[in-house]
């Protein structure tokens, strides 16, 4: 009997261990893959360009009133306003150039002379997207072919878009955000 | 007895001994695989914008064009591009259309059609597609 209770004391001690190190195991786990940042800059970016392309060119032609300047790009493509121009996190720019004025080769452009330039946002992003680290924004940039109507005359065009975002989310930590 | 049963105690005891060293390895792969995952930083391959990038196109497969707007949005646009034909303007999925009552309009709108698709980078089996749908759909 004595025997026995001393055994059970050697296996609990084991047990206990056991429980111990996978508890403190699944802590550290979590603790490791919550504090971590989450990168959705270049996704962001991305994501602000889409929403620009689907708003400006509907069935291949540029939206008249955009290109004549008489056009809310916050209001009319559901973008915020605030966000965009006040928060310092993004940064949107749209640039029309002539088709003639595009040397285009196998998906690369090189275009020059733009006869429409807007941009929104933090314009210095152009140059921090550049810089390699994790505090410099994400850009991404895209190019469209549309036709846009002039008077009687359909210009064939080829849209710029440059969009770079700065939003790091948030870092969590166990117990609350940091 | 009592030595019958302080072997079976014992070997329970090693058991766990084992049963410890086992796991505690099992618990620091975990924290290994925990740690690189944490570590990456970026968000999961399936969860990537779908980033056109020039002669890549190549690899990409058709439904991810489709879903780029940048590429559907040109492509839309370059058909309705107008062409100077017989000296009248036709867009180039009109030509497409009426290729069937005139040949030289087939031959016109595929050569169109060919050099925006160089151009582009996009890739051959996007442009059997884009013609395929002016043949077959665009025409009923």
């Amino acid at each position: 009997m004595i025997g026995k209770r001393g055994a059970e004391k050697y296996l609990s001690l084991w047990w206990f261990l056991v429980l111990v190190l996978m508890a403190l195991a699944v802590v550290a786990g979590v603790a490791v893959n919550t504090s971590s940042d989450a990168n959705t800059r270049e996704f962001e970016a991305g994501l602000l360009m889409t929403r620009a392309v689907d708003c400006l060119i509907s069935k291949g032609y540029v939206n008249e009133q955009f290109m004549a300047g008489n056009f809310d790009i916050f209001s009319e493509c559901s973008l915020d306003k605030e966000m965009i121009n006040e928060s310092a996190k993004y940064y949107l720019k749209i640039e029309a150039y002539k088709y003639e004025d595009c040397d285009i080769s196998k998906g690369n452009f090189e275009c020059k002379n733009p006869f429409l330039k807007k941009q929104f946002g933090v314009v210095d992003f152009e140059n921090q997207c550049k810089m390699t680290g994790a505090r410099y924004p994400r850009c991404a940039e895209r190019y469209a072919y549309a036709l846009y109507v002039q008077g009687n005359e359909i210009i064939k065009t080829v849209v710029h878009f440059f969009a770079g975002s700065n939003e790091k989310g948030t870092r969590w930590v166990v117990g609350g955000v940091m | 007895m009592n030595t019958r049963n302080k072997k079976a105690q014992i070997s329970a005891t090693l058991t766990w001994v084992a049963a410890f060293i086992i796991i505690f390895f099992i618990m620091v792969i975990f924290l290994v695989l925990a740690m690189g995952v944490g570590a990456k930083k970026s968000l999961p391959v399936w969860f990537e914008y779908p980033y056109y990038k020039g002669a890549e196109a190549a690899e990409l497969n058709f439904n991810s064009i489709a879903q780029d707007a940048f590429l559907t949005k040109s492509i839309v646009g370059f058909l309705q591009t107008p062409v100077e034909v017989d000296k009248q303007k036709l867009t180039i999925s009109e030509l497409a259309v009426q290729s069937k009552a005139n040949i030289g309009y087939k031959d016109i709108a595929e050569n169109e059609l060919k050099v925006f698709f160089e151009k582009f980078g996009l890739p051959n089996k996007l442009y059997e597609n884009t013609l395929n749908v002016l043949y077959n759909q665009l025409r009923k």
